[in-house]
């Protein structure tokens, strides 16, 4: 009967690791596949910058003024003669760490608040989401503009009016999930056991919340890029003669009908990258969707 | 029969709408309403009843997961809504609770190992290898290979979910499981395996059950004495073959009646069939929460609610019961 | 059991020589597969059964074992795009209605064929009154007028037993008990006095008392209506209070066929013994329980042989090579086990 043992063994138990259903479903998914491919080479251009930018960005010739697309410029040059596609990719370095880092910061304040309102309830759930109801009722980009105004620009203030601006989405999204998730059994079976409240939000609450947080984080990425290239086109933003594809845009607008790659050439691309991390999101979104309902 | 392990003393939680802080509505749900129940050492009570009678919140209450509107639950003669937070920690200990829903009581993202060895490193009693051996153990315990430790729940079936929730409630070696319809989403084949688990381990620890279900068929089989609830109240309580036999409350008489009987000879027995509706718990009759459906309603039910009185070793709640 | 035996001449037992026209119902090797990226479900393996009018097959099975998707073969709902009926013919009252267009079987779903769902709550739409939800059947499929749709609502209602049926007309979904809207289910899928109900686990989701009114009623119905019924049910119990034919599922195949009493009386197939003697029901206290050891199989790694051969305990060495068939070793009752072979 050893063989009929085996044949017990091999029907009981399903192996489905959860990447490579992941995995399985980004193949079906021919958006998010591109998404992924635009943004390898996004951030390969923002590490690899000095390799690979053919000229000195910030390097001043007046003689190379305006030059069109050509072999030499392959995206041309602008008001200063400086090489567009340089430009751009050293620029890519502004808006990664830019797209990262107040996302990055934004996501956690969210996180822990959205944990602690959902949690906990009451008060202190009434509390916050005030606050939130409060950042989210401003025009997000007026809020930033005011912080940058006060603040003064500079990148870091840059961080500081993003982070502001968009924890309260996160909070949201988390507080309503943990309200879902707290009312599970497992929850309720570590309270049973005597497992301490900060415990059960760092170890049964929060793994569970990562999907969502992988969602929306891919999803804030290009609001937060977008949110930078606007700051810096109302010249509130990144300071010249920085290269950030926002402020590419702003100072190519007033050439736009004697020069008009200047300006076009960087707002595409903020376009492709921002599409790309949306197909990306939407994709994750799909994949991780029945690990939720579950 | 042994000491009394866990008592519950005029228990009742009340659940209030009050509709918003607009609306006059103001809704009182009486979801356990004057429970008086003993559970004896190494016995296994089963509490029967209805969706929406109270089950779980009485549930949930003997295990403090719940604070009651009044009333206490004595552990072992204590308050356990008084106690201090050092006999808390104790008395979480010696309680533990098996859930209905094997794919909802395991955190998806944790590992079998984890999960099962969770209580020992909330109450610090092992970790490292120690952690190990004592998780290998349980999981031998329950059935379940030692093999699978590292693997998360969705990779195994129902009933073998079920053995994890099962071997996480033994971690802590407790004196009372509190069972909450543990076999109600299983499978029939399935079902029999974990109902045999559960006996093997009362046989081998000396465990106490509180053992809630609607299903009757599980509960004669599981039960030692059985607890009657109906909307809220309990209203009838006794020795289980005593109540299958013969139930002095028409609750019961119907309950017991309504359950199918895998025997498709006895199919035109006589039945009693319920007459109306479950009455809703927000608003409850006047006099015996019963008598809008009892066929044996007389003008006192009406008026006058019923207590619990002993009735040779049984309690029961009826002006009349019958006999 | 001989003060019973009185009971049961009304349950007279009939084998295979069914009249042909008495047959309401007949599938012959339905196969419904869903093609996935991991590989081929066979969810319903060539399946065959006959229901003839005024009789209720029960169709038990543990969790998928196929026989809700049976159910949704016959219907033609088999979910796309991954499900598919692959072979088989389904005969509805001498009608092939497998090779339907999806706008004919429109026409015969919910008139011909109606089918009761598990969860009551989710199969009625919030919006809308119940009166209204079941006035829509009959007006869509008998083309009633309002009026005459609604009187025969109220007579409906009156048949399923639903108290102040003149008041539940106006009643919207959520006011009603778990009971009441599984009567309102019913009413809605008789109104049009289908040849075929189907009833997936009517009573899994409600109290034992509100099962045992149901149950009653839909034995009624078969009395007073010429329908016939597939139960679909993992319940034994319920099984044996209201079944005349019972066919057992184990992993997308029939194990085994016959009526009531000689399932219940004399089962051969060792899952169907197994799975009514892990019924706790009648065991006394302390006596152990029967159990079948391992778990169903995944379908997409179906062993080879007998699919039961893992968990089976009268397995011998051949139960792991040669698949068996379904054979009759007596009048009506069939059985795929390789003991009973020839």
């Amino acid at each position: 009967m050893e063989s009929q043992q085996q044949a017990i063994e091999q029907s009981q138990y399903l192996e489905e690791s959860f990447f490579a259903e992941l995995i399985q479903s980004f193949k079906q998914n021919k958006s998010a596949l591109v998404g992924s491919i635009v943004l390898v080479l996004f951030i390969s251009a923002a590490v690899l910058a000095p390799f690979i930018a053919p000229y000195d960005p910030y390097n001043v010739d007046m003689s190379q003024q305006f030059q069109r697309p050509s072999a030499q410029y392959l995206l041309g040059t602008d008001m200063f003669g400086r090489d567009i596609l340089s430009r751009i990719i050293y620029g890519s370095r502004i808006s990664l760490v830019i797209g990262l880092i107040p996302t990055l910061i934004s996501m956690v304040i969210g996180t822990i608040l959205g944990l602690v309102a959902g949690y906990y309830g009451k008060k202190t759930d009434y509390i916050i989401m005030r606050l939130a109801d409060i950042v989210m009722a401003f025009p997000s980009l007026l809020l930033a503009m005011v912080v940058m105004y006060t603040l003064g620009a500079s990148l870091l203030n840059i961080f500081i009016a993003i982070s502001m601006v968009n924890w309260a989405g996160t909070a949201r999204v988390v507080r309503s999930q943990t309200l879902v998730l707290k009312e599970k059994e497992f929850v309720e079976a570590a309270k049973i056991m005597g497992v301490k409240n900060w415990v059960i939000l760092l170890r049964h609450l929060f793994p569970n919340c990562i999907p969502s947080l992988l969602v929306l984080f891919t999803l804030g990425i290009p609001d937060a890029i977008m949110s930078e290239a606007t700051l810096s086109f109302l010249g509130v933003g990144v300071q010249p003669p920085m290269a950030s594809w926002g402020l590419m845009v702003s100072t190519g607008k007033e050439f736009l009908f004697m020069a008009p790659w200047v300006a076009i050439v960087p707002g595409v691309a903020i376009l492709i990258v921002a599409l790309a991390f949306n197909f990306l999101g939407d994709g994750l979104r799909d994949a991780l969707d029945p690990y939720l309902k579950q | 029969m042994g000491e009394i392990l866990i008592q519950s003393k005029n228990l009742k939680k009340y659940f209030v709408d009050t509709g918003g802080w607009l609306s006059k509505r103001k809704n009182t749900v009486k979801a356990v309403d004057n429970v008086d129940l003993e559970i004896y050492q190494h016995e296994t009570l089963a509490l029967v009843g209805e969706s929406g009678c109270g089950k779980s919140t009485l549930a949930r209450l003997l295990i403090n997961l719940l604070e009651p509107t009044d009333g206490e639950v004595c552990y072992k003669g204590e308050n356990i809504f008084s106690l201090s937070a050092e006999a808390t920690k104790q008395f979480k200990k010696q309680v533990q609770f098996i859930f209905q829903d094997p794919y909802a009581c395991l955190n998806p993202r944790m590992k079998v190992s984890d999960i099962i060895g969770e209580p020992l490193t909330t109450h610090k009693l092992a970790n490292g290898t120690s952690k190990e051996n004592r998780v290998e153990e349980l999981m031998n315990l329950v059935g379940l290979r030692k093999e699978f430790m590292n693997r998360y729940p969705h990779q195994f079936s129902g009933g073998q979910r079920q053995r994890i929730g099962i071997a996480r409630a033994l971690a802590l070696n407790p004196e009372l499981l509190i069972c909450d319809e543990p076999v109600s989403a299983l499978d029939v084949s399935i079902q029999s395996q974990i109902l045999n688990l559960l006996k093997d381990l009362q046989g081998q620890f000396g465990l106490t059950y509180f053992f809630i279900s609607h299903n009757l068929s599980v509960v004669r089989y599981m039960a030692d004495r059985v607890c009657v609830m109906f909307l809220g109240k309990v209203v009838e309580l006794g020795n289980c073959k005593e109540i299958f036999e013969q139930p002095l409350h028409p609750y019961t008489a119907f309950l017991m009646n309504a359950a199918p009987i895998p025997n498709p000879r006895l199919r035109n027995r006589e039945r009693l069939l319920l007459e109306g509706e479950v009455p809703s718990p927000i608003n409850p009759p006047p006099g015996c929460s019963f008598h809008a459906r009892c066929p044996y309603v007389q003008e006192i039910c009406r008026v006058e609610e019923p207590k619990l009185t002993d009735r040779g070793g049984r309690k029961c709640a009826c002006h009349f019961s019958l006999t | 059991m001989a003060e019973y035996s009185a009971m049961i001449d009304d349950h007279t037992i009939r084998g295979t020589s069914t009249p042909e026209k008495d047959k309401m119902l007949e599938v012959k090797g339905l196969k419904t597969y869903f093609f996935t990226s991991k590989g081929v479900i066979p969810a319903v393996d060539d399946i065959s059964f006959t229901v003839s009018r005024g009789r209720i097959l029960g169709v038990v099975g543990e969790s998928g074992c196929g026989k809700s998707m049976t159910a949704l073969s016959i219907m033609g709902l088999v979910p796309p795009p991954t499900g598919k009926i692959v072979a088989g013919d389904i005969i509805l009252d001498g009608k092939n209605i497998a090779s339907l267009t999806e706008k004919e079987m429109c026409q015969i779903r919910g008139n011909e064929i109606s089918m009761v769902f598990q969860e009551p709550m989710t199969s009625l739409n919030p919006v809308y009154t119940v009166g209204k939800q079941v006035m829509e059947a009959a007006i869509l499929h008998q083309h009633l007028s309002k009026a005459q749709a609604k009187e025969k609502t109220l007579e409906m209602f009156k048949l399923v037993g639903i108290p102040e049926p003149k008041k539940r007309l106006d009643s919207y979904p959520h006011q009603l008990s778990g009971g009441l809207r599984q009567r309102v289910m019913i009413a809605m899928a008789l109104i049009c006095r289908p040849k075929l109900l189907i009833a997936d686990e009517p009573t899994t989701a409600l109290d034992v008392t509100v099962q045992a009114q149901i149950l009653q009623l839909m034995k009624k119905l078969q009395t007073e209506l010429d329908s016939a019924i597939v139960l679909i049910t993992h319940d034994m119990g319920v099984v044996a209070e209201v079944c005349d034919d019972v066919t057992i599922m184990y992993a997308g195949k029939i194990v085994e066929q016959a009526n009531v009493f000689e399932i219940f009386d004399n089962c051969l197939h060792p899952y169907t013994a197994g799975l009514l003697k892990a019924m706790p029901a009648f065991k006394e206290n302390g006596e152990r329980l029967y159990n079948i050891p391992g778990m169903l199989p995944n379908l997409l790694q179906l062993p080879k042989g007998c699919r039961f051969y893992p968990r089976c305990e009268c397995a011998s060495a051949i139960c792991a090579e040669q698949e068996p068939d379904l054979v009759e070793v007596g009048q009506g009752h069939f059985v795929r086990c390789l003991k009973y072979r020839g």
